[in-house]
């Protein structure tokens, strides 16, 4: 089953889009306290979908807060201080969009050796890419596309989410595999990234019991 | 005149270069026609991948199932993954906002149009 990471927690919306896309929900949040994540857990409850606490600061006390209480963490990018941070830490799951569209990008060689030592997945959200316009866009590719060959080089699990905020920002999580194409990848290695999500989620011991689909047509 | 040529020499299979049809679905709220759709599709490429980007995937659209919102494009085999990660950007379509998803490509246009049908 495809992961796939949303920023709105309306259940009605995401089930039928489950069904209707083949893939399962991670429900992306800042959660203020607890009683905010136990509140999302219930309603979810009766379905497979997950939770992840994003960070936006590089704040350890946050982080160790919800490190047992969330199913994912992530720790929003766009700044060296917060890509340091969440690649020094084993504890973070996800590294989402490190690189802004400046001229310089926030992401480089070091961290990206880093990230591939603490086992930290780069993040990419298909909805800042929909978004940014034709100039913001090709500053965006520019920069990602130096991403995508940092994370080739020292096999870092890239993941390409919609990160999307309503129901029409959400895209089928197999057909990113074009969208690493677009960033340099292989066609063979893109699947490779798309579908090997779930194993290097298993393999960090955040996912039990998943079912790995293998062979599957595209 | 006598030694006017009437009409062009059809291109040899081998230079015509390979292809690929790509049958895409616009979830949406309405039905879709087919003239917005195209429209829709060749702004967003134009503003990915640009003129030249376009030349080279050898873009055209080939049809569209309004009732479905099912739609056909055709492109150069060596562009196809470039053609399928445009579409992802398709997210309005004349402000009616839509999730594309691609459900099959082929060789053949006949084969999808069969996929469309049911």
């Amino acid at each position: 089953m495809y992961l796939d990471l949303v920023f709105f927690d309306s259940v009605q919306e995401l089930q039928p889009l489950a069904k209707k896309l083949g893939q399962d929900f991670i429900i992306a949040k800042t959660f203020r306290n607890d009683f905010e994540l136990k509140q999302l857990k219930e309603k979810i409850s009766s379905t497979a979908f997950k939770t992840c606490h994003v960070l936006h600061s590089p704040n350890m006390q946050e982080l160790l807060k919800f490190r047992q209480k969330a199913d994912f963490i992530a720790v929003y990018g766009k700044n060296l201080g917060r890509n340091k941070f969440a690649v020094s830490n084993e504890r973070v799951d996800f590294l989402l969009m490190p690189c802004s569209s400046a001229r310089k990008p926030e992401f480089d060689a070091a961290l990206a050796r880093l990230a591939a030592e603490n086992k930290v997945c780069i993040g990419l959200l298909f909805e800042e890419f929909a978004n940014a316009g034709s100039e913001g866009l090709q500053a965006l590719l520019r920069n990602y596309l130096l991403v995508a060959r940092l994370c080739r080089k020292f096999k870092i699990q890239i993941a390409v989410f919609s990160g999307a905020k309503n129901a029409f920002g959400t895209r089928q999580e197999k057909d990113f595999a074009s969208f690493l194409c677009l960033l340099g990848y292989s066609r063979e290695q893109a699947l490779k990234q798309v579908r090997g999500l779930e194993r290097f989620l298993e393999k960090k011991g955040k996912l039990e019991g998943f079912e790995i689909l293998e062979g599957e047509k595209e | 005149m006598k030694n006017v040529k009437k009409s062009l020499k059809a291109l040899p299979l081998s230079m015509r270069g390979k292809k690929r049809y790509v049958l895409f679905e616009l979830f949406a709220e309405k039905p879709l026609s087919a003239a917005i759709v195209e429209k829709e599709i060749m702004q967003r490429f134009l503003q990915i991948f640009g003129s030249k980007g376009i030349a080279e995937q050898r873009l055209q659209f080939i049809g569209f199932y309004g009732g479905k919102n099912l739609g056909i494009v055709k492109c150069s085999l060596e562009e196809c993954e470039n053609v399928k990660a445009g579409l992802l950007f398709v997210g309005k379509v004349a402000g009616i906002s839509a999730i594309p998803r691609i459900v099959s490509v082929s060789g053949s246009v006949k084969k999808l149009k069969t996929i469309a049908g049911k």
